[in-house]
């Protein structure tokens, strides 16, 4: 009975699709993308150099489908270079491969999208659009949720809106566990988003190739610090060979375990020029509680434990539109709520401990477009990102491992806001204050291959609203002196990064970017955290210069 | 439905300024698959040629004002979208694209025309193209070109 109801539901689907195979009217949409990205850091080139392609079908007219294939490599190497040395690092570990199926989806849609142009009662000309529409897309989509600054990212599941007017509805769900790309990473295995190092590791990667004599645990090397085996600890002893075989069964489906995030808005458009929204978003760990803690006789390791688990759930409110002709703005508020659950090891007893997250996030922008040739804008923005004293950021993990502590009030989203170029650190604990301009010098020449020339300057201030807190720079503002602990208020002030990025599309497919980014420290933060004397000026500038081409055909 | 009505008042206008145009383009706005022959007649009539009833006679005159021809075509051969960006591309004098340039083929000529929305976004250049939707991509094309100040 039950095989024949499994039977008629996929006899069901397969006729389906089969149907809307057989309805094809046009033929498929075909190009690629070839894209590459390089760039010197401080001490360290990368390369990304990837090929993809692309196909679009329409079915019929209600019915697209749409794949994207990506192959390419990512390699790095490290160089050091000294009045005597000068030596650069190639390993295995080095590079990446990117074989991927970026994208693989079916598309229904109720109707196309209607435009038309009118006359108004006042002869100017409106542009009408029907928002009259019902969409959704099931497959390995990319969403974008709250204007891409809490969530942008590919994913297995499905994205739906219809709109009413100018009402919105839009529901999606979708998770990263099928994303199979770290598998091919040997450079590091590391997944988006990073909220505790099992985000990373989960994956079987070559990376973690390792193994010494002991493999009965996870995928790692039992005497290899960097990460360790997660096994319950309820007795305080190690397992029992019983034990250790279900969790090392349990370890092999276990990679599947990544996350689940869904949610909804609902979007007013268009009201006198204004959009306004609300939405919602759960973040939900499917790490198995099994493998949350460390193995009982490496309890002097909590530290490199998968860093728990954590669940995040987000109530944001956005506002974008117009003031007045060629100014706008974009307003969004986030509250974030959860757990975040970490290991607390107490010397005589290990375990983990959940604290609550409450936190929140605010972004406002202003951006002016001026009428000239040279199209010059110029853009104000604040982004601010709350923290916590007692957290420790630990490989992108928040830790709060103080058991006095039952709050976690550091702000973390799936994705972080792009904050510059030099070291793009994830929105927590951080207040940014970023002036951008761009403008087309070559505006005004007839040539239009020139007239697309562009010039990008950025400042960016960061600055750290909790100051005895972590921040992306890990040192805190407390500094000893003779023994005494100080805290110096100055150090709230993190840094300034400038930005100079030229861009220029010269033909219709061909762009090429040079990315310039110089990030520098406040000269009162210190290197290393243990110094006695805290007027040291032992800092250096990070910088980043990258160059970066994409052609499409 | 509002396209089909400002179309079908736009052949009328047509018809009663220019009687052989208008002639054309009622006959062409009821075939369901334009042919290869009916893109040679309408950009004969772009460009202001005398448009003949022989096919080899309005190519020929068509070749004085268009440099690069699809690589195999005919006469009764179903138009695609990529056959008419081939004219199209050349009518408005695109300059863009550096696989356009290179080859100056129908696949890049179309991907030169979404981008500049005469042809709707994601277009295969292999899609047949009916009479009507000739009309209306002979339409944005004339009045791309009248904006740029082209021909």
């Amino acid at each position: 009975m039950q095989i024949k109801k499994i039977f008629n539901k996929y006899t069901v689907i397969l006729l389906f699709i089969m149907f809307a195979a057989f309805n094809i009217n046009s033929y498929p949409f075909l190009g690629g993308i070839f894209y590459t990205s390089n760039y010197f850091e401080n001490n360290r080139f990368s390369t990304i150099d990837t090929v993809s392609f692309f196909l679009r079908q329409n079915l019929n007219d209600k019915i697209t489908f749409y794949t994207r294939l990506t192959g390419g490599l990512k390699f790095y190497t490290d160089f050091i270079k000294t009045e005597y040395i000068e030596a650069y690092s190639i390993d295995l570990k080095n590079f990446a491969f990117i074989p991927n199926i970026d994208l693989l989806y079916f598309e229904f849609r109720s109707k196309k999208i209607d435009r038309a142009l009118i006359l108004d009662e006042n002869d100017n000309i409106k542009k009408i659009v029907n928002y009259d529409l019902f969409l959704i897309k099931f497959g390995r989509i990319f969403v974008n949720h709250s204007s891409g600054y809490l969530l942008r990212m590919r994913g297995d599941g499905l994205d739906t809106f219809f709109t009413i007017k100018n009402f919105k509805v839009r529901l999606f769900g979708f998770t990263n566990s099928f994303d199979y790309m770290p598998f091919f990473n040997f450079e590091d295995p590391s997944s988006v988003p990073v909220f505790t190092r099992w985000d990373k590791k989960r994956y079987p990667a070559f990376s973690n190739r390792l193994l010494n004599d002991n493999q009965d645990g996870f995928i790692s090397d039992i005497a290899d610090s960097e990460y360790n085996f997660f096994f319950k600890n309820k007795l305080y002893t190690d397992y029992t060979a019983e034990d250790k075989e279900r969790l090392n069964n349990l370890r092999y489906a276990a990679v599947l375990a990544g996350r689940v995030f869904t949610g909804f808005t609902l979007e007013f458009l268009q009201i006198y020029f204004q959009n306004l929204s609300v939405g919602f978003l759960a973040n939900i760990d499917l790490i198995p509680n099994d493998f949350v803690l460390v193995y009982p006789s490496h309890i002097s390791n909590a530290l490199y434990t998968f860093g728990g688990k954590y669940n995040s759930f987000y109530i944001s409110f956005n506002a974008n539109g117009k003031i007045v002709r060629n100014l706008y703005y974009n307003f969004e508020a986030v509250y974030q709520t959860g757990t975040n659950a970490s290991c607390v090891n107490t010397g005589t007893k290990l375990y983990v401990e959940e604290k609550i997250i409450q936190s929140f996030s605010l972004n406002a922008k202003l951006s002016y477009f001026f009428n000239h040739s040279t199209a010059p804008t110029v853009h104000v923005e604040f982004i601010y990102g709350h923290g916590d004293q007692n957290a420790e950021f630990w490989e992108d993990v928040i830790l709060i491992r103080d058991t006095r502590y039952k709050f976690d009030h550091n702000f973390r989203a799936p994705v972080s806001p792009k904050l510059g170029y030099a070291l793009e650190p994830k929105l927590s604990n951080l207040a940014v204050l970023i002036f951008t301009n761009t403008v087309k010098p070559f505006g005004f020449v007839k040539n239009e291959v020139f007239s697309r020339f562009l010039i990008e300057t950025a400042l960016l201030i960061f600055m750290r609203p909790v100051i005895k807190g972590d921040a992306f720079i890990p040192e805190k503002a407390d500094y000893r002196k003779g023994g005494m602990l100080y805290n110096d208020p100055i150090k709230a002030y993190l840094g300034t990064e400038i930005d100079i990025f030229l861009k220029w599309q010269i033909f219709s497919d061909l762009n090429i970017e040079l990315k310039n980014a110089v990030f520098i420290p406040n000269g009162k933060i210190h290197m290393n955290s243990d110094t006695e004397n805290p007027d040291s000026d032992n800092y250096t500038p990070y910088w980043r210069i990258g160059l970066i081409l994409s052609m499409s055909f | 439905m509002k396209k089909t009505v400002l179309i079908i008042f736009l052949i009328f206008v047509i018809n009663f300024i220019y009687p052989n145009q208008g002639d054309f383009l009622n006959v062409l706005s009821e075939k369901k698959n334009a042919a290869f022959e009916d893109c040679i007649t309408s950009f004969c009539y772009l460009y202001e040629l005398e448009v003949k009833e022989d096919f080899n006679e309005n190519i020929e005159m068509l070749k004085q004002k268009i440099k690069h021809f699809p690589k195999k075509y005919s006469k009764e051969n179903l138009l695609t979208i990529g056959d008419f960006s081939v004219f199209a591309a050349q009518y408005i004098n695109i300059k863009s694209g550096i696989f356009y340039m290179a080859g100056k083929n129908g696949r890049y000529a179309s991907r030169e025309l979404m981008i500049i929305n005469i042809i709707p976004l994601y277009t295969s250049e292999w899609n047949k193209i009916s009479g009507l939707e000739l009309i209306r991509l002979l339409q944005k094309v004339d009045d791309y070109a009248n904006k740029k100040n082209i021909q």
